[in-house]
């Protein structure tokens, strides 16, 4: 099966994917539809692209939405200085006016963006709209006709069609609602946090020197994080950070001295961090308890991996 | 399990079960989708048929809880063919009442199997309160099933939904058009052509210039044009205030009439977005009795009051789509919490930091001798930028002067 291999492929590129996930990329590409991936912060939306374009052996075209991103950066411009100078220099050719127009309007005065790269390469690449809840809606109308259709329409020189179809995939944190008419034309994934096995998996995957304890250490820490009203919510990039500053620092075990020393990896926001010096009492038993934490302050004098004991 | 011969049948009528109980938005293209997506899948495995099928049909995080308890009691519990009827919708979205019919139908044929809960308290009590029992089911219903529906009729006197004073409309209507010319956030980040901008249209400019043989003799500018404001309105319905709502929301169903930006919420101890029925309200002709447009507003009208929480539950729920920096909140509210205090100083502090600022409308603002000292008023006053009240539509215009006016209502770009 497509799925099978998909999520094969993905795993030697040190990524996990998720059943819904690998179904859902494998239908995008057997309907020829984009995938429309929301979710929180930081479950790798956009890392899948990457991945998929990797194991597809192909080019991934990225457009990174913003707020008063248009169809001139997005899709095709015209080379106006060029234009300008070709008019100026056939002044005298006496050519007629619709003739010169025709001229100055063709593909050699175009200049491509990357929507309009995207539809017209020869071997079909995959086409990352990231973040587009944060294009505005104008934007977002604009895409219907290439999502739909795989073509654009560009008044002087007339239709683009796709020679080959992108598999496109478009991101969304949903810090504004998606029109119902964008929604209809893709295919629609909620991807959320990863449950604490498939957190451990991917940390195993990320980085394979990791002490399996402590990755199932972390897995849990991240499962009540995410329970807490925080108001930045860690997501897997997070703890893959986290995971590493660890294992950077060689603490083998999670605990609170630790924890209060590498929180900036996980908790990016002061109130988050208030918050969870009040929770001490609830977290604990996640943490290692007894001598470790009670022990005095080590040091590596500066050799990096030499340990000693002071005192 | 599923059977292959009667899937090409099944899939479309599964498809029409969403479309008109749970009122997703899918149609023939995506029952097109869904057989093409099984036919690329294989419909050997169960769970990858639902992924399949939930890709096609789900537009959006909320349709995806609806999808899989559709797919889960259309697919497993229901012969083929008899799918539509024997159904129970759970999930139906507001605004579309053709799920009665369905249930007519299932209560009228007693020996097919039922596929509901037998709980009726359990989860969101108003809505499976609602349901008919059939006749074998009457007779052991227990007396709480009867208290519940009591509870929850949107006959019973203290659960009165809002009635919508048309005769205002006019008024209201001009109220709403000041208030949201008023609102100055300054300038977008986006280019547009406009007469006086700071840079050259190019496109534009050469265009013309084709006209005078290749000389920009008449320039083209671009610039950024004025940011459009936004507006959430979060109106309280619990007892205490109900007799001062009529004002406002007539004010909220002009203002969502006039602008796309507008979103409108009732909170009593729940919270509900109202918007699309307000919209429906103003959309339809004047009538003087025409019916009340809201259902069963359940928990969102006529209870007790939990400011915070609800506040709380509009920034987790609602706060991506609606607060931005070009948002107006405006809040109708007494401010007699009866929930934490800490809760909702949380939220108004949230709110506060992602909007353009607050306005809140005390009822009781305008009598002689007020002073802001309920204990949610103390909470809230913090983070208020305009403190005031509004009962009819010339108020709402010195309204919207005042939050034009206002220094700290500008826009933050």
């Amino acid at each position: 099966m497509i799925a099978e291999r998909i999520r094969a492929r993905f795993a030697e590129r040190h990524f996990v994917a998720g059943d819904d996930l690998s179904t859902a990329l494998e239908l995008a590409l057997a309907l020829e539809k984009p995938l429309l991936i929301e979710g929180p912060a930081g479950v790798g939306k956009t890392e899948c692209a990457k991945v998929l374009a990797d194991v597809l052996e192909t080019r991934l075209i990225r457009l990174q939405c913003y707020e008063g991103l248009d169809a001139s950066s997005a899709l095709y411009e015209w080379n106006y200085p060029k234009q300008l100078l070709r008019l100026r220099l056939t002044e005298t050719s006496g050519d007629s006016p619709a003739a010169r127009e025709a001229q100055i309007f063709s593909e050699e005065f175009l200049l491509r963006r990357p929507l309009l790269e995207a539809i017209d390469q020869e071997h079909a690449p995959v086409l990352l709209i990231d973040e587009i809840d944060r294009a505005d809606e104008a934007f977002e109308a604009f895409l219907l006709e290439l999502l739909g259709e795989f073509q654009v329409t560009i008044p002087e020189i007339g239709t683009v069609r796709a020679r080959s179809r992108p598999a496109v995939i478009l991101t969304s944190n949903r810090t504004r609602e998606l029109s119902d008419a964008m929604r209809r034309r893709c295919l629609y994934l909620w991807l959320d946090y990863p449950s604490r096995d498939e957190e451990i998996a991917i940390l195993r995957a990320r980085l394979p020197d990791i002490d399996a304890r402590l990755a199932r250490r972390i897995a849990d820490f991240m499962v009540f994080l995410r329970d807490q009203p925080l108001r930045k919510v860690p997501g897997v990039a997070e703890s893959l950070d986290w995971a590493l500053a660890l294992v950077r620092l060689h603490r083998d075990v999670l605990d609170e001295r630790t924890l209060e020393e590498t929180r900036g990896c996980i908790l990016k926001v002061q109130e988050d961090w208030a918050l969870l010096r009040t929770q001490s009492a609830r977290y604990a038993p996640l943490l290692e308890n007894g001598a470790a934490a009670a022990a005095p302050v080590e040091s590596d004098y500066g050799i990096g991996s030499v340990r000693a004991r002071r005192g | 399990m599923i059977h292959v011969d009667a899937l090409s049948a099944q899939v479309p009528a599964f498809c029409d079960v969403l479309r008109r109980e749970h009122g997703f938005t899918i149609g023939q293209a995506e029952a097109h989708d869904s057989l093409r997506a099984l036919d690329a899948l294989g419909v050997t495995d169960r769970a990858r048929v639902r992924a399949a099928l939930r890709l096609v049909c789900c537009g959006k995080r909320s349709d995806v809880e609806a999808f899989d308890e559709a797919f889960e009691r259309f697919f497993t519990q229901s012969p083929a063919g008899t799918a539509q009827s024997s159904y129970a919708p759970r999930h139906t979205r507001p605004g579309r009442e053709d799920a009665p019919e369905a249930r007519e139908e299932a209560a009228a044929v007693p020996d097919r199997p039922q596929p509901r809960d037998e709980d009726p308290a359990e989860g969101d009590g108003g809505r499976s309160a609602e349901r008919r029992p059939t006749d074998e089911e009457r007779e052991d219903t227990p007396p709480s099933l009867a208290a519940l529906r009591a509870r929850y009729s949107p006959l019973s006197a203290r659960n009165e939904p809002p009635a919508i004073d048309r005769s205002r409309d006019a008024a209201m209507s001009v109220a709403a058009g000041r208030l949201i010319a008023a609102v100055r956030l300054g300038r977008s980040r986006r280019w547009k052509t406009i007469s006086h901008g700071g840079r050259f249209d190019l496109r534009r400019t050469v265009r013309a210039s084709l006209q005078t043989g290749g000389e920009a003799v008449t320039l083209h500018y671009r610039g950024h044009p004025l940011r459009n404001p936004r507006f959430a309105l979060l109106i309280d319905g619990s007892r205490s205030v109900v007799e001062h709502t009529n004002a406002i929301v007539a004010f909220s169903r002009a203002l969502v009439a006039r602008s796309l930006r507008a979103n409108a919420f009732f909170f009593s101890t729940e919270l509900r977005d109202v918007t699309r029925e307000l919209r429906d309200v103003a959309r339809e002709p004047h009538t003087p009795d025409a019916g009340a447009p809201f259902g069963d507003l359940g928990a969102a009208w006529g209870g007790g009051t939990k400011i915070g929480a609800s506040l709380a539950a509009f920034v987790d729920g609602h706060g991506a789509r609606v607060l931005s920096p070009d948002t107006v909140v405006i809040v109708f509210s007494d401010g007699l919490d009866v929930g934490d205090a800490h809760v909702l100083v949380r939220a108004m502090r949230e709110i506060e930091r992602r909007s353009a600022g607050i306005v809140w409308l005390n009822p009781h603002a305008a009598s002689p001798g007020f002073s802001p000292t309920a204990r949610g008023m103390r909470a809230a006053l913090p983070y208020i930028t305009i403190l005031t009240s509004a009962n009819d539509a010339r108020a709402f215009e010195h309204l919207a002067e005042l939050i034009g006016r206002h220094p700290r209502i500008r826009g933050r770009a």
